[in-house]
């Protein structure tokens, strides 16, 4: 079975081993295969974004390369949580005079501004989103770095819970914060809130409270939503690539990956060990002989220690047994180009 | 006391140069604390109490931590409320569990905090010369640094506006704290890394110490087997990048496969002549 018989690949792993990248290449690959194909990735180096001719600050989807003899489309998009996460808001809510007040609270701010949380959760969204485009035949989506892998899973559930009643009626409906605050007094919320606000002030609690029912007016219809995104991450066309290293540290993160992934029982399609090796190492060994003599112990550190670390690796695999397709990707010296990027397909 | 934040790009060698420093400092007889951020911990993979796995036993000034950030948040919180009844009924509520979870940038404010609590008073008593922090990668970093600012801009006024204050006041002196940047000698990594001093600077007005990783040897002679090319093409640009900036250290690529090794190797190399 080929890697892009699937509608959407989601490539996971742990951070600093060329995820981007590797999720731009795949992309390049499904194009020639004549597939079009849009590759989502979140706060990537502001280089590549260049590389790609892509723009931060929008949320938009772009041409990067159009079809050409029997090649598919490549598009491109920058998730900008702030943003996503704020169309994910007006998406959910009939009443668009809240949203304004919602959007000014200081909190609201915060929330959205790069942080980790806001980035696994408009990640997922935004691919939910993008699945119902016609346009698209395969959707690369490249995740922010995984810290939680079931963190990451669970994000939507999360932010709907923050998003969502049970948490908004403890607090309170009423605009008027002040007169909130009061009626806390009566209610179970007290304590909690007096609590809070003896050890972050005052001012905190009020502007927390104001958040909270901003939220409660605009009663969003999220429930349902919870579940299709569920349902996107455990079909039958979302396939997972494992992208990791072959280094001690990264093997036992992918481990765990995997681990959740069976677990799961979401599709792993392929795992790629980035960097497992220079190119010359595993081309025709009869050139070494030619080294200049001076070089040679330069070549026979780098030939042991490639060795070594293929041998871990190879042991690695048998073990966890992943009968899942293994990608060996070379090192490549200088990936700074779409061209650059292009050499790594060959190897998927 | 001085607390040290170390950051780079991911994979660069935070966790090792972060190991390395701690060693270092802790030979020269000063009291050490290694911090890592969690939930997952990392630095078990060098170091261990006991002899495994030829993992490296600190010596006793050094302690080692993961910081988990719904413990140290309990930590403060009990802190500052001082009454033990009420810490458990804030933090047995299901609501604030979840209220936790998703906080605004709570989690990145409560390590900060916690970080400089030595030099704001507060807190636990951290008794230490060095607090090593192996800190996130660049682009999580600066969300980090950013957090205090932001929470002030966004509560204007009572104690959770005067403890970022403080926390931003520490973070920005540079006799209390100093910045390591972690990065290697290739040309992205290089220009990302003038952009990302680029923002310390003027964003915190903060002037990092830069940290070289991974050099290469240059080969002997010049080959034409695939073997010599690709090797001089890999480090072909190396030395330009490296005489660019201001070096605070640089090393070598260390041949070796298990972390803890790595960590010995460099240590040594920083033990051999030590700027600071
Ligand atoms: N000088 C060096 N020579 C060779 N390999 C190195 C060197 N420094 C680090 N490494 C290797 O690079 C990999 C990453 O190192 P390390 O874990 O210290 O980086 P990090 O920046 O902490 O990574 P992360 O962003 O994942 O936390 C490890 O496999 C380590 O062995
Ligand atoms: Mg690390």
């Amino acid at each position: 079975m080929s890697l892009f018989d699937k509608k959407v690949l989601i490539a996971l792993g742990p951070g600093g081993v060329g995820k981007t990248t590797t999720s731009v290449a795949l992309a390049l690959k499904a194009t020639q295969l004549g597939k079009n194909c849009l590759v989502m990735t979140i706060d990537p180096s502001r280089r590549l974004a260049s590389v790609l001719g892509l723009e931060t600050n929008t949320n938009a989807e772009k041409l990067i390369i159009d079809s050409q003899n029997g090649s598919g489309q490549l598009w491109g998009k920058i998730i900008e949580p702030e943003i996503a996460l704020k169309e994910f808001v007006m998406r959910n809510t009939q009443k668009k005079d809240q949203i304004e007040k919602l959007f000014a609270n200081k909190l609201f701010d915060q929330l959205t501004s790069n942080l980790k949380d806001s980035q696994d959760f408009t990640s997922i969204e935004s691919l939910a989103m993008a699945v119902n485009d016609p346009k698209y035949d395969i959707i690369v989506l490249d995740t922010p770095p995984i810290q939680n892998l079931i963190d990451f899973f669970n994000s939507p559930e999360n932010m709907y819970n923050l998003f969502n009643s049970k948490l908004i009626n403890f607090i309170g409906a009423s605009s008027d914060s002040k007169s909130l605050i009061k009626r806390f007094i009566g209610t179970g919320a007290k304590g909690i809130l007096s609590i809070l606000s003896m050890v972050t002030g005052k001012s905190f609690v009020e502007e927390l409270i104001v958040f909270f029912n901003c939220l409660e007016n605009l009663t969003m219809e999220i429930k349902t939503h919870s579940k299709t995104i569920n349902d996107l991450l455990s079909s039958k066309n979302t396939g997972y690539l494992l992208i990791t290293e072959p280094n001690e540290v990264k093997l036992q993160e992918a481990d765990e990956i995997i681990k959740i992934l069976q677990d799961k029982n979401y599709d792993l399609r392929a795992t790629v060990f980035n960097r497992s090796h220079p190119m010359w190492f595993a081309q025709d060994p009869s050139s070494h002989d030619k080294i200049m003599p001076q070089n040679k112990p330069f070549f026979d550190t780098e030939h042991s220690y490639y060795t070594e670390l293929n041998k871990n690796l190879d042991n690695f695999c048998k073990q966890i047994n992943v009968s899942d397709k293994v990608i060996k990707m070379p090192i490549f010296t200088n990936i700074n180009e779409l061209e650059d990027i292009n050499k790594m397909t060959e190897f998927l | 006391m001085k607390i040290v934040f170390v950051t780079g790009k991911g994979g660069v060698g935070k966790t090792s140069f972060s190991s390395s420093l701690a060693l270092t400092k802790a030979s020269e007889g000063h009291k050490v604390l290694l911090v890592e951020f969690g939930p997952k911990p990392f630095l078990n993979y060098i170091f261990s109490k006991n002899k495994v796995d030829k993992k490296i036993i600190p010596p006793a000034n050094l302690e080692i931590v993961t910081w988990n950030y719904e413990e140290v948040l309990i930590e403060f919180i009990a802190y500052f409320l001082k009454v033990k009844t009420l810490v458990e009924k804030f933090f047995s509520s299901p609501i604030m569990k979840k209220l936790i979870k998703v906080a605004p940038s709570l989690r990145e404010l409560v390590y900060l905090g916690k970080a400089t609590s030595p030099y704001r008073n507060i807190g636990k008593k951290m008794d230490y010369d060095y607090l090593i922090i192996d800190s996130y990668a660049t682009g999580h970093f600066l969300s980090l640094l950013r957090s205090p600012a932001g929470m002030m801009s966004a509560i204007k006024k009572g104690a959770m506006h005067e403890q970022c204050k403080t926390i931003l006041e520490v973070m920005k002196d540079p006799e209390k704290v100093s910045y390591y940047v972690v990065t290697l000698p290739e040309k992205l990594p290089m220009i990302e890394t003038k952009e990302f001093i680029g923002s310390l600077q003027d964003e915190f007005n903060i002037s990092p110490q830069i940290v070289l990783n991974k050099i290469k040897q240059p080969l002997r002679k010049n080959g034409k087997t695939a073997f010599e090319q690709e090797y001089s093409e890999q480090i072909g640009h190396q030395d330009n990048y490296a005489s660019k900036m201001n070096i605070y250290k640089s090393f070598p690529y260390f041949y070796d496969l298990k972390l803890s090794d790595l960590v010995t190797s460099m240590t040594k190399k920083l033990g051999d002549n030590e700027l600071v």
